[in-house]
Parts: structure tokens; C-alpha cells; sequence
């Protein structure tokens, strides 16, 4: 196949983005101002995830984008600690901590100092779009089905999933060679997705 | 799709059983957002019923998070199944076909943007086309803002094609079919944007060769691009054009008797569009070739004054001279045609009625350089945008940054794209640019003064005779509310306003400027008092807000014709407002005074579902 012809031009072609994984390789070595491109690629995305995890009532009482920055930065000040050169890693990573800054801000909106109240009580009263979406018991099986699935297969259900990630980008986060790859993966994740489910089956 | 996975899921099939095979292929189509007739399946597998059920279940999870529309902003693919690849371009949709062949919307892997992608429906070997694909990769060459960007041109998989930026938008023939005839300003406005591209065509030694309403695009935004080269040719190719321009009523007579196109015959073609869009008419009207060479070879048409007695001397000479007979007697260039239409321009806009701030005429004469010449006074106390915290906006840093007096970078850059990622977050800036581009919206708050326009931030300052407006623009029509307060706690309505032209919702048609027209002059706000701090609240939603809309009927308005009344909105007013969405009790009280608007704004944002948007500004006023 005849090799894609670029424009004669002087001036550079419209470059890719960089990619995150290039990001956060800077970030490492604290480059200020690829830890703020990393912030702002993932901001608005994880402030759109966040609406749909946070009970209404949550939200009325912790402002949500700064939930989102706080989890983000935290995820960004510890990014030596764990395996992140890869998109999907890093994400299923910031996920993780978004999900657990949501958990203490509803334990936190539950706690009354005459009325302990657990997380789960307080889920049922206003729950999250997602979880109104498809019940509180598919919620938990899912998320428990989640951790049972390898790294590479979370991370391609979570892109693909929640995060509504393209094939090709997530071919680029995971390493893999094409979007037909891609897509390959992330079918086979939801399928042992859909097994790991099976413990939790509604009755 | 031929099957379970369709052409797409040949990386499936090397899972080991037919039974895995028939999952991983249900499960590719949850992952690609189709629907499944999980009874139906189950009924042709029904040794796979669990594993079936399981799926299903998994099924409801991805329809949940795709309605919450969770998607990154820089990642234009689409989620759908692939049509076909050509090289490594993925096509996705097919936009329209023809006799040349057909145009995709297809995603670039490599540029990680969509493209338009034009396919023959041949090789391209025969002598026509690859003297067009000749054309097409020097017209790749050409890079100007209103000229359609070519990223590349090739023969694959046996089809030759090439690919270009994906404009969304409206061609001005829709336009002249949708809303009529265009003043002479605008129809100016469009010429100047032309000229300018023509004149980059011309540069690289290539003539458009069918310059007409249906090959300029108004990109949603307001961009001009000239499109649809298929004509295109070089200057010395002394290859006829007559044959090859589609658009007789728009060619010059040299190119009707057979000569190639040139640079005079698209400026030719130029004046015929202005013509057009001023009369929707032709300067010449024939209903054969035949008849419209014989009508140009005895210099029949009709003259621009003739068809429109009221368009300004200047406007008219300038058109009347670029589709002259003779290509001596046109203009010798597109910047020379330019500069008449300028000079159109800026004659009209001297000659416009009395003006109360007449420097405010000359803040965007790329836009709209008569019209503002009428800015209406709102006798109105403040204004302010606000942006809270530290997220902030468009890269359009030289936006952002721009100095004082420095035009707005929209006025030359093409309209940011909500795709793009544009957001920068800078949590420990103090102040924050006045522009925020969100994924279905963006707007600036502009001060201007004399020759001098700077975007607001918040924490900014305004003194009395300010001119303020909102440039407001968004992919998808919205309902915006702009309401101001006081440090007394007075507040009213700043948009929408009786007697402005513009209402909610606000049509995607163009960025607008808020708070609009009135009596066909636009008008802005206008800072009468001094000392305080002023708020400004801006709402923006896909769907009314009936509580804002209670608030906007029950405070006084801008009206400019009279100054404003303030009205202290009562407790009991916020205290509905509190109830959108089912909204609590506000979270520890702010150190200073929250102003009411503030107070609207955080519960605003705390409910957002990303179903609107709000942003505050503060504002000192000296």
C-alpha cells in the first residue's frame, strides 16, 4: 500500500496530541507544564464521570470539580508509585481514586454525630445516576466483578465502558497494535466481565 | 455486519470455540453501542442461556454509562462500526455521492481528528484525473484559514481519493435559500473573508475555477471556507475551463469561450456570488449556454444599482468592477478587491446615523464594522462575568493572555472546536480568563472602550462608560440567562431583554453577541456608576430553567430605552431557586459575604449534570 502522501508544505502537518503516556513520562521528571496539559486532558472527562458516581445529595454538599481536581492532582503527585505509562492504566488508576475521594465525601455527608449512618443507607436513599440506571446490586457486582478481571481487561472495559473511549485511542493506551485489536480485547473483557458477574446474578 | 462480529471482528475469531466466538461477538456489539435481541439469541444458543443473561446484564451497564455521555473532548472517533478502511483512514459515514464518486466522514489515526474523505470511483488513471489529483496535492499546499485545509491525496485499495478537514456548517447557497438576500455589510463581511482566500489560492499559483455560493461554507462559529475544488487547476496549465466549471452563470465570458480560469475569472466569479448574495439573482440570467453567451457577447446584465437601489455607491462600484466583461477592467487582484470592499465598509460605517460611543464602531470591523456604529446605551450599573475557581479555559491562551487592546484571537483563528482539548487548569491562578470553553458552549465577557477591547476576567475592574457584551457561541441551541447584581443586593436581568432581536433559545447559527440587536442596531451594556462590586451570573442550558426564567419575569430588565429600575430579588425568590433540582442547604458559609448570584451560582453548579452550565464573575467597578 502506497505510503500515505503528506502535503508539500513548509509548515509542519497538524501534529498528533501527545500522547499521555508521553505526558506523564514529563510529568516524572516534573515538567510544570506537562502536568497541567495532563490536568487539562483529563479534567472535564473525570468531571463527567464524577456526575454520574455522586448520589444527587453528595454533590449538593461537596463541589464536584473539587472533588475531581483534588483526586486528579493526588493521583499526579504519586505518579511514581505505580505502573501508569500507559493511558489505561493511568485512568483505571485516577478512577480509583475518584471513586474512593466519592465513598469518604458520602461517608463524610452521611456521618451525624447521633445518627451513625453506613454508606450503604445512604446509597439507597439518593442514589447515583449510574446506579439508578441499572440498581444498586448490579452496581456492586460489577464493581466487585471489575476487580477480578487482569489489569489490561479492566482497564480496556473502564476506556471503553465508562469512559467512552475510541478504539484507536484505546489501542494506543494499551499498547495494542490497531482499533480492530482494540475492540478484540475489550469484547473479551466483558465477556469474563460478564462471568465474574455470575456470583452476583439478581435473584 | 456479516455475522456475529462483523468485518471488523476477524481479530475475534481466534478464540478457541464457536461457543466463545458467539459471545465475544455479542459482547463486541454491547461494545459498540448496538442493540441485541437477547431473547432471539438465546433462543438460537440456548446452551449459552448463563453466559447470555450474563452478557445481557452487562449490556444494561454500558447503556447506563453511554447515556451519561461520559466521552474525552480530544477524541473525535467514533464509537460506531467502520464502513471500510482506505489506508489507514477508517470510513465511518457516508455523507453524499455523486458522478465524480462519494464523501465520507472518516476518522485520520495518524492527524487523530475526523476528516472528510472524497473517493473516486476509479483509480484515477485516466488523463482528468490525474491531472485533478495533480491539482489536489498542490492545492494541499494551500494553508489559510478560510481555505479548505487538504491533509493529503492518494491512490489506495484501487480508488483514488483525498482527504480534507471536516467543516460543519452551512453553505451560503443554503442561506440565501433559508434567509434571502444579505444586506451589502454582510455580503462584504463574506467578500473580504474570499478575498483573502482567493488571494492565498492565487499565491500558490492555482485558480479555483468554480467560485460559487454552494462551495463556500459558513462553519457553525461563523468561518468562512472556500470548499470544492473540483476544478481547481494551475494558472499555466492552459488547460480550457469551460468544460470543467460546473457553473456557467457564475463564469467570466473568457471562460465560457473556452480559455482556462484564471485568477481575473474567479475574482469574476467572486463578484457574481457578492452580486447574488445582495440580489439572489445573476448579473446575467440565460436558460442555455447558448443564451448567455449571446447576452455577454452584447453586454447585457443587470446592474447591481438596478437590482438594489439602496446599496451603498461604494459596495456597488466594487462588485459592478469585479464582473466588468473585460478582465482588464476588474480588479488586477483579490487584494485590490479587498481593499475596495474595505473601503465600502468603513464609508458606510462613517456615513452610519450619530453614535453615542462611535469608537465602539471600530472594535470588530471584520464582523460587523456598520452595525456597530449604532451601539445603543443600557443605562445599566455593572457588569461581570464570573469564573470561579481554577479551572479555566481555552488554550486560546492568546485569548486568555491578550493584552489590553489586542484584537480577540477569534476574530482571525478559526472558531475553537469543542473537541479539541483547549481546557488548561491552573488551580493556584488568581485571576481567570472570562473564556471557558466547555463541551457544548463558549463565551467571553468583552470590555470595550474607544479603540481598545480587552476580555474580561474575574476580579477585573469597569469604569462608567464601559461597553460590555457577551460573545456567546455553542454547537447545540441554549437557553442563556445573564443576570446582574450589586453590592447592595439589587439585581436585574441583563439577557434575555425585551426588544433585543435575540431570544432563547439561541440558535447555533453564529457566535452571537449579546445582548443583541434592537431596532436592528445592536447595543450593549454600558457601565454608568462607579464604586462597588458587581456580579454577574451566566447561565447556559439545554432546556429552560423555569426558576430562572420566575427570577428574569420578577426582577427589572435592561431596556434601552429607559434606564434600569433595580429590584431587590427577595429571600423568597432564591429560596424557590434553591429548589432546582432538589438542591440543600449551601455547605459552610464563604468568609466574606456570598452576593445571592454567588450563592445561585454554586448551587447551580453543585446540581449541574452537565445538562447546563453556569459561570460567575466579580467585578470592581472604579
Amino acid at each position: 500500500m502506497a505510503d500515505r502522501e503528506a502535503p508539500e508544505d513548509d509548515e509542519p502537518s497538524p501534529a498528533p496530541l501527545e500522547s499521555t503516556a508521553l505526558l506523564l513520562e514529563r510529568v516524572r521528571e516534573g515538567d510544570g507544564a506537562a502536568r497541567e496539559r495532563l490536568v487539562a486532558r483529563f479534567l472535564p472527562l473525570l468531571r463527567r464521570w464524577a456526575s454520574g458516581r455522586l448520589p444527587a445529595y453528595a454533590r449538593s454538599l461537596a463541589d464536584t470539580d473539587d472533588l475531581v481536581q483534588v483526586a486528579l492532582l493526588k493521583a499526579l503527585d504519586h505518579v511514581d508509585t505505580f505502573e501508569a505509562r500507559r493511558e489505561g492504566a493511568f485512568l483505571a488508576y485516577l478512577r480509583q481514586v475518584l471513586l474512593n475521594s466519592l465513598r469518604d465525601e458520602i461517608r463524610r455527608a452521611g456521618r451525624r454525630p447521633a445518627e451513625p449512618i453506613g454508606e450503604r443507607e445512604f446509597a439507597s436513599r439518593e442514589p447515583s445516576q449510574f446506579e439508578q440506571a441499572v440498581g444498586r446490586d448490579t452496581m456492586e457486582a460489577y464493581e466487585a466483578a471489575l476487580e477480578r478481571l487482569t489489569a489490561a481487561q479492566r482497564e480496556a472495559v473502564i476506556m471503553r465502558l465508562e469512559f467512552g473511549y475510541g478504539y484507536t485511542r484505546i489501542a494506543e493506551a494499551m499498547g495494542r497494535g490497531n482499533a480492530n485489536a482494540a475492540r478484540m480485547l475489550v469484547a473479551r473483557a466483558l465477556v469474563q466481565l460478564a462471568a465474574e458477574m455470575e456470583p452476583h446474578r439478581e435473584g | 455486519m456479516d455475522g456475529p462480529l462483523g468485518n471488523e471482528g476477524r481479530g475475534i475469531r481466534d478464540m478457541t470455540t464457536p461457543e466463545e466466538e458467539v459471545l465475544a461477538g455479542q459482547a463486541a456489539k454491547i461494545a459498540d453501542g448496538e442493540n441485541v435481541d437477547w431473547d432471539r439469541e438465546r433462543s438460537a444458543s440456548p446452551t449459552l442461556d448463563p453466559q447470555l443473561a450474563g452478557l445481557e446484564r452487562v449490556a444494561r451497564i454500558a447503556g447506563a454509562w453511554r447515556d451519561l455521555g461520559v466521552t474525552p473532548e480530544d477524541d473525535d472517533e467514533d464509537s460506531g462500526p467502520v464502513l471500510f478502511h482506505w489506508g489507514d483512514l477508517e470510513a465511518r459515514e457516508k455523507l453524499g455521492e455523486g458522478a465524480f464518486g462519494e464523501v465520507f466522514r472518516a476518522w485520520d489515526p495518524m492527524l487523530r481528528r475526523e476528516v472528510a474523505l472524497k473517493l473516486r470511483r476509479d483509480a484515477g488513471e485516466d488523463d482528468s484525473a490525474r491531472a485533478e489529483l495533480a491539482e489536489a496535492r498542490q492545492l494541499a499546499r494551500v494553508r489559510h484559514p478560510h481555505v479548505l485545509q487538504v491533509f493529503g491525496v492518494d491512490v489506495r485499495d484501487g480508488r483514488a481519493g483525498l482527504w480534507t478537514e471536516l467543516v460543519r456548517g452551512r453553505t451560503l447557497e443554503h442561506e440565501l435559500r433559508v434567509r434571502g438576500a444579505m444586506s451589502a455589510d454582510e455580503a462584504a463581511l463574506v467578500g473580504l473573508e474570499l478575498c483573502r482566500a482567493l488571494a492565498a489560492v492565487h499565491s500558490s499559483g492555482l485558480a479555483h475555477g468554480d467560485l460559487k455560493a454552494s462551495n463556500v461554507m459558513r462553519e457553525d462559529g461563523g468561518r468562512i471556507v472556500l470548499m470544492d475544488f473540483g476544478s481547481v487547476h494551475e494558472l499555466d496549465s492552459g488547460m480550457p475551463g469551460a468544460a470543467r466549471t460546473g457553473t456557467p452563470l457564475s463564469a467570466a465570458p473568457e471562460v465560457l469561450a473556452g480559455e482556462p480560469a484564471t485568477a481575473a475569472s474567479d475574482l469574476y466569479a467572486l463578484g457574481v456570488l457578492l452580486y447574488r448574495l445582495v440580489t439572489a439573482t445573476y448579473p446575467v440570467q440565460a436558460s442555455s449556454l447558448a443564451e448567455l453567451r449571446d447576452k455577454l457577447a452584447r453586454g447585457e446584465r443587470t446592474a447591481l444599482r438596478t437590482a438594489r437601489p439602496d446599496l451603498p455607491t461604494a459596495f456597488v462600484s466594487a462588485v459592478e468592477r469585479a464582473i466588468e466583461p473585460a478582465t482588464e477592467a476588474r480588479w488586477a487582484d483579490a487584494a485590490s478587491f479587498e481593499r475596495a470592499l474595505v473601503n465600502a465598509l468603513e464609508l458606510a460605517a462613517s456615513m452610519a446615523p450619530a453614535d453615542p460611543l462611535p469608537a465602539a464602531a471600530r472594535v470588530a470591523p471584520r464582523r460587523r464594522p456598520v452595525s456597530f456604529s449604532m451601539v445603543a446605551v443600557l443605562a445599566l450599573a455593572v457588569i461581570a462575568l464570573l469564573w470561579s475557581r481554577g479551572v479555566i479555559g481555552p488554550k486560546p491562551a492568546a485569548l486568555a493572555n491578550a493584552p489590553e487592546g489586542a484584537p480577540p484571537a477569534t476574530a482571525t483563528a478559526p472558531p475553537v472546536a469543542t473537541n479539541t482539548p483547549t481546557q488548561t487548569v491552573t488551580p493556584a491562578a488568581p485571576a481567570t480568563p472570562a473564556t471557558v470553553a466547555i463541551p457544548f458552549a463558549e463565551a467571553t465577557l468583552w470590555r470595550s472602550r474607544g479603540e481598545n477591547r480587552s476580555a474580561l476576567v474575574d476580579g477585573g475592574s469597569i469604569s462608567p462608560g464601559d461597553h460590555l457584551f457577551l460573545e456567546f457561541e455553542s454547537a447545540e441551541p441554549l437557553h442563556v440567562y445573564v443576570l446582574d447584581e450589586d453590592e447592595k443586593g439589587e439585581t436585574y436581568t441583563l439577557f434575555p431583554v425585551a426588544g433585543s432581536d435575540l431570544a432563547n433559545p439561541l440558535p447555533t447559527t453564529a457566535r452571537h453577541r449579546l445582548p443583541g440587536k434592537h431596532g436592528g442596531s445592536p447595543f450593549d451594556w454600558v457601565v454608568t456608576s462607579a464604586g462597588g462590586r458587581e456580579h454577574v451570573l451566566i447561565v447556559a442550558s439545554r432546556k429552560p430553567i423555569a426558576a430562572l426564567d420566575q427570577l428574569v419575569a420578577s426582577v427589572a430588565a435592561a431596556d434601552p430605552s429607559r434606564p434600569v429600575n433595580y429590584a431587590n430579588v427577595g429571600d423568597e425568590t432564591f429560596a424557590t431557586l434553591r429548589g432546582i433540582g432538589g438542591m440543600e442547604a449551601a455547605p459552610a458559609a464563604p468568609s466574606r459575604r456570598e452576593s445571592k448570584l454567588e450563592s445561585l451560582a454554586r448551587r447551580l453548579r453543585a446540581n449541574s449534570d452537565g445538562g447546563f452550565w453556569v459561570r460567575q464573575l466579580t467585578l470592581e467597578s472604579r
